[in-house]
């Protein structure tokens, strides 16, 4: 019996990496990002995509073409378990405007999770860092406090340039 | 009994073989299944397009295996607890899973190249997993329940 889960999970690790690797591609798909995130300057997202089940967490940059650089993604999950993934490397972009540098896919039900992109441009370009999920702001007394859809369907995406490389992912 | 410990000293020697002249051509393939506890898998594969499996059931199992070329799949089930994968692949379109059921298994995954993928199941409590990428457009998938 055992043996038939387990032989079960061999094919269904292959699918869930087609799935992702699929989720992957369209993620270069002109429909994946709007037009307001593709940026005279590079800037750097995550991109943060929940299904029922699972939690499909991209590194994007937006960029016109020819720019090179490098980064690092961390993603980690507690839970039940622990689960850390570290993807890094150089990237160029090409017509798109926007790249994927890598994908994570994490089960839901896993418990909390926290990802982080550091983004170096070999033109110099201060170094971008985003986070997901995006941090909630509390206003304990302003009027804007009483609103709650701004928290309720904050967006899972969160970009934000830095000036520092300070910023320590080990 | 003999054929048992026949089989466990093949596997031993084979195991051992792996270790010592890693497979250098194409399109090979390799299948390993071991039984009972603290037994222990480490194999190398330099080429494209191979295929390494290995199914543990026990506790205080490991597999330590790697693979460089491309187009390579790397598949590595356990059942049990406290087992232990190491697995390496450099190159690019490399594939490796592993399934972990039990508890208390740790699974540690290298990649380096680019368009890679790398899938992990862990079924249970105390499970660990960690995935390292280097290069691009790879792909990541972690299932912990």
């Amino acid at each position: 019996m055992s043996n038939l889960l387990v032989t079960g999970a061999f094919w269904l690790a292959p699918l869930s990496i087609v799935w992702a690797a699929t989720a992957m591609a369209n993620g270069n798909g002109p429909e994946a990002v709007p037009e307001g995130h593709i940026a005279e300057v590079p800037v750097c997202e995550i991109r943060v995509d929940q299904s029922d089940d699972s939690i499909v967490v991209e590194g994007l940059v937006h960029a016109p073409a020819g720019v090179s650089g490098s980064y690092r993604m961390q993603v980690q999950q507690n839970g039940s378990g622990s689960s850390r993934i570290f993807q890094s490397g150089d990237f160029k972009t090409s017509d798109s405007a926007v790249g994927s540098l890598g994908v994570v896919s994490l089960a839901k039900n896993a418990g909390s999770y926290i990802a982080t992109l550091t983004v170096n441009w070999d033109d110099g370009t201060p170094d971008c860092v985003a986070r997901a999920p995006k941090a909630r702001k509390v206003k304990l007394l302003g009027k804007g406090s009483m609103s709650g859809a701004s928290g309720a369907f904050s967006p899972p995406v969160q970009t934000d340039r830095s000036t520092s490389d300070s910023e320590s992912l080990d | 009994m003999q054929f048992s410990k026949f089989l466990i000293a093949s596997v031993t020697a084979l195991s051992l073989s792996l270790t010592l002249n890693p497979a250098h051509a194409g399109d090979s393939f390799v299948s390993i299944e071991q039984y009972g506890a603290d037994n222990e898998f480490g194999g190398s594969q330099h080429g494209h397009r191979h295929r390494l499996t290995i199914y543990q059931n026990g506790y205080g199992n490991s597999s330590i295996n790697s693979q460089e070329g491309a187009y390579n799949r790397g598949v590595v089930g356990q059942d049990g607890y406290d087992n232990f994968v190491d697995s390496y692949q450099r190159g690019r379109h490399n594939i490796v899973g592993i399934a972990q059921f039990g508890a208390g298994h740790t699974a540690i995954t290298t990649q380096d190249g680019h368009g890679n993928a790398i899938g992990v199941i862990q079924a249970g409590h105390g499970n660990s997993a960690n995935v390292t990428q280097v290069g691009r457009g790879n792909v990541s998938v972690i299932v912990q329940d």
